[in-house]
């Protein structure tokens, strides 16, 4: 974790993901041509836990795009219950990590059985709802949550916890909300195709943002008609997932850096969205920001504007060959719907604007 | 005319002006005479169910009654619209306007044609059409999904894609297409390695640990940093051979990681989202339906899109 004001040419070596494309890729800033095309692809770009597969997740819900399935309605169920799962096994994992007893021994108990033999289905019975929820209110668990940028936690964690009186029922259904919450790691790249009327088809493509995640984006680049980069606002006292040494915002400019200065972007629009501006203005409420800017006013640390215009200037500084007008910059709450809706209106207005002045 | 069936939390309770509606299914039946003498009508019920965008969703359906004529002046509108004709034959006119079997082949052709219709991106949002259908000119109609041929009874298994090879060959065109076939590769490995019961501590390095696991390798999985270090507990082992319960011990962390991410986010699109699934799916037998499925499936409900 770095007390540091990262240098835009960073770069660590080994973890090169993207080649920069050369003469094989001909057909570079396709916009150019987009101009008339029924189909726009505007790819989900970001680091791991960003918010791209909320945004796209967001994006399907509003288009219409729900689930008929009455299976895949179950098998939500299981993916929220796994989240569950993983949430309270990571965190009992963290007591023991950080070396902080979880202080009743009625919670010992519930902590070894779900480390041991908790599965899914066991959640169906409403007991588990109160002992989770005691688990989860333990003096020693709730240390261990306050010190949660030691280890990886997922952002829904609370509200997983607060809502497990619905969750353990065999009545449970799980509302937009909890889809929304839920965090599945997104692996590949899929893409699916909106009608945005005018007789134009959108192609959202959502990728994996993890590093080795990151080596299949090319795949895309060539075809693209906008980019919309993601970043987590909250993730400046975090860790990566997939590199527990690694500053995620300092991986988050690394992997933006490559992205907007990508020759075969330099005629695309390109957005960049500042997500998790919620979790963000609780953060910085009680966590030092400063602490890990250097170049920050200590004074502003508990504005979230000046907080913002910073981590702005920073990214923006990071371009060094994209045109900064066919750039724009959002802040973002990727599970709040209606904020959803509205950004993402706003980025598709920016760019088919963006693509009539070609 | 219209009932609405159990509006449990609709996705969009702060803005339900966004009328967003996909059609689940459409069905045209209950024809009835109406009228007497020279007056004297067929009509047709037309029964449009529509699933309202949210989660839960809410289900609503439009009823209407509509004549030959109608649906005549429907037809040529439509052609008008696409200027092509449609792979249904509009029923000719005829004189014995009350004979039962012209009015089930009507019925039928009558059914076919619409369906038609909302399949066609440019009629889809048409007017006409959804006054006939008597759907709310405000509600923004999106296509019917195509997934036509599963039951909606069915649960697929992700073990399935693990035990069958059939399923496994499936699964795997689709990791192709998502760019993603790293991790089940994975799996394959240690599944081989495990098969043999043992294995040289430097061919386990070689095939799995600078494969798949270390940073940078050539077909890395993404796993988290403490799984990663599987790498760890090797090196603590002394022996040149690694035996199965150890192998078990080193693998597992990584493999239960694996089969989790490809469950929880692979397997939903492969099964609910990819169309050659679908496909898939259609040539093959009930009987291998129910083995790589939980439940019997059920009957399969006439022109539903599921």
């Amino acid at each position: 974790m770095g007390n540091i004001v990262v240098s835009p040419h960073d770069k660590e070596g080994q973890h090169h993901m993207m080649a920069t494309p050369t003469s094989n890729n001909p057909n570079g800033g396709s916009a150019a041509t987009a101009k008339n095309k029924s189909e726009i692809t505007v790819l989900l770009l970001g680091a791991g836990e960003s918010g791209k597969s909320t945004l796209f997740k967001q994006v399907q819900f509003f288009h219409g795009v729900g689930i008929t399935h009455d299976q895949e309605r179950i098998e939500l169920i299981e993916i929220v219950r796994l989240n569950v799962l993983e949430n309270a096994k990571n965190l009992v994992a963290a007591t023991q990590h950080l070396n902080i007893p979880i202080e009743q021994p009625e919670n010992r108990e519930t902590a070894k059985l779900i480390i041991n033999s908790l599965n899914t289905n066991d959640l169906e019975d409403p007991s588990w709802s109160k002992r989770l929820y005691s688990l989860w209110k333990d003096a020693g668990i709730q240390k261990a949550y306050e010190n949660r940028e030691k280890f990886q936690l997922y952002d829904s964690t609370e509200y997983l916890f607060e809502n497990l009186d619905r969750i353990c029922s065999d009545k449970y259904v799980p509302t937009v909300v909890d889809v929304i919450r839920t965090r599945t790691k997104t692996i590949g790249i899929t893409d699916m195709k909106f009608d945005v009327g005018d007789g134009k088809q959108l192609r959202l493509v959502d990728v994996g943002g993890q590093r080795n995640e990151r080596r299949k984006w090319i795949h895309f680049f060539n075809t693209v008609d906008a980019v919309v980069f993601l970043t987590s606002l909250s993730e400046f006292d975090l860790n990566l997932y997939e590199d527990n040494g690694y500053w995620r915002v300092k991986e988050s400019l690394r992997v933006f850096n490559e992205v907007v200065n990508n020759a075969l972007f330099y005629k695309v629009p390109f957005v960049l969205l500042f997500n998790k501006r919620d979790l963000f203005e609780k953060k910085i409420a009680t966590k030092s920001f400063s602490k890990y800017f250097s170049g920050f006013n200590e004074a502003e640390e508990k504005n979230p504007v000046a907080c913002i215009e910073y981590m702005t200037k920073l990214f923006l500084n990071e371009i060094t060959e994209h045109p900064l007008d066919t750039v724009s910059v959002k802040t973002l709450s990727a599970i709040d719907h209606d904020n959803s809706k509205q950004v993402f209106e706003e980025v598709k207005q920016f760019i088919m604007t963006q693509q009539h002045r070609e | 005319m219209m009932k609405e069936q159990q509006p449990v939390e609709a996705f969009s309770s702060k803005n339900s002006s966004s009328g967003v509606c996909r059609i689940f299914s459409l069905v045209v039946g209950d024809p009835m005479k109406e009228g007497k003498g020279l007056g004297a009508k067929t009509t047709y019920l037309i029964q449009t169910e529509v699933v309202k965008s949210g989660f839960p969703e809410t289900r609503i359906v439009y009823n209407s009654r509509k004549r030959y004529s109608d649906f005549k002046l429907l037809h040529d509108e439509c052609r008008k619209l696409t200027s092509s004709d449609f792979k249904t034959i509009f029923p000719p006119k005829s004189f014995k306007k009350f004979n039962e079997k012209l009015i089930a082949e009507r019925k039928e052709a009558f059914q076919h044609l619409l369906l038609e219709f909302v399949d066609n991106p440019v009629l889809l949002n048409n007017q006409n059409l959804k006054l006939f259908l008597s759907i709310p000119a405000q509600t923004h109609l999106v296509p019917p999904s195509k997934h036509k041929d599963i039951p909606s009874s069915v649960k697929f298994k992700f073990s399935s894609v693990l035990k069958n090879e059939e399923m496994k060959y499936t699964f795997k065109q689709f990791l192709i297409e998502e760019h993603n076939i790293e991790p089940f590769e994975f799996l394959e490995s240690c599944f081989q390695i495990q098969k043999q019961g043992s294995i040289l501590i430097e061919e386990f390095d070689r095939l799995v640990i600078q494969e798949f696991v270390e940073h940078g390798s050539s077909r890395e999985i993404n796993i988290d940093n403490r799984t990663r270090n599987l790498k760890n507990t090797l090196s603590t082992q002394t022996d040149l051979v690694m035996w199965n319960g150890q192998l078990e011990s080193v693998l597992q962390p990584a493999t239960n990681a694996v089969k989790l991410h490809l469950k929880t986010d692979s397997f939903p699109r492969f099964v609910y989202n990819w169309p050659t699934f679908k496909q898939f799916l259609s040539s093959k037998s009930d009987a291998f339906i129910a083995s790589i499925t939980k439940g019997s499936p059920d009957s399969q409900q006439a022109l539903i899109f599921v």
